[in-house]
């Protein structure tokens, strides 16, 4: 009897340590991926402003060795929409990136009360940022094919940072789904609020 | 709602406090108020049980059905 008490005691022990532990893991995680993202996102514009408006020769060496002077060569339009695309999704991620470590240092994720507006607000804007992510590089990818069909030799879509439209747009439906199941909970939770 | 609690009515025949009862019931004093002033949505029978132990009645002492609809004029 007593051996099983400390059994479950050690369980409970070991399980919080180890979830408080992962917590902080995860939130270096996004530290470290949002300060990426940001460089990233920083950088595409930074070289999409220098190649336009400083050096055109600055296309040949886009990002990390990213041969681009092909395209600018081909049309300045599609470059700028290539470019951008870069640029948007990049912020688009960051943002996703950000609201996570906010909601990690604000504490918005409580394993107590997770059925939270609070959280259904941050599942909802990750779905709406994920679904705008996905659409937006399905239309990259398809501009990207298109412009190789003309003879045009591009960096491939994972290159580009444009790649992964399938995987995005069924986070950010599974994320709604999410979103419905959290409202539900919020209700539910409600509910078993006021029973005493 | 036609279940009125009359729990304050009881608290006051035993003389009892809320926080004593909330001691001696093992429920949160905020809870209490809930079931109190009447917000709850429902009663566990455990809850039930330990209100009726602690202030020695019955459940119908402390649970009253008004007829909402005879009461309006």
């Amino acid at each position: 009897m007593n051996i099983n008490k400390w059994l479950s005691f050690e369980k409970i022990s070991f399980m919080s340590i180890s979830a408080e532990t992962m917590y902080k893991v995860l939130q270096v995680f996004a530290w470290l991926i949002f300060v990426g993202l940001c460089i990233q996102a920083g950088g595409f514009l930074f070289n999409l402003v220098y190649v336009l408006f400083i050096n055109a020769g600055g296309a040949a060496n886009f990002w990390e060795g990213m041969d681009l002077s092909m395209l600018y060569d081909y049309e300045k339009g599609y470059f700028v929409v290539i470019t951008g695309l870069m640029v948007l999704m990049a912020v688009l991620k960051a943002i996703i990136f950000f609201q996570i470590i906010n909601g990690f240092m604000k504490k918005k994720f409580t394993l107590d009360r997770p059925f939270t507006g609070v959280m259904v607000e941050f599942i909802s804007t990750t779905a709406f940022l994920s679904l705008a992510i996905g659409i937006l590089a399905r239309i990259g990818g398809k501009i990207v094919t298109h412009l190789q069909k003309q003879g045009l030799t591009l960096p491939d879509s994972k290159q580009l940072t444009i790649d992964g439209a399938d995987v995005w747009i069924f986070m950010g439906v599974l994320l709604w789904l999410s979103v419905k199941i959290f409202r539900k909970g919020m209700e539910l939770q409600a509910e078993n609020d006021l029973i005493v | 709602m036609p279940i009125v609690v009359n729990l304050d009515v009881m608290m006051a025949r035993r003389k009892m406090s809320l926080n004593e009862l909330s001691e001696k019931v093992g429920l949160t004093l905020s809870n209490l108020s809930i079931l109190k002033t009447g917000k709850a949505k429902a009663i566990r029978f455990s809850t039930l049980e330990a209100i009726c132990q602690v202030l020695d009645c019955q459940p119908g002492d402390i649970l009253e059905y008004v007829n909402e609809e005879k009461n309006e004029p």
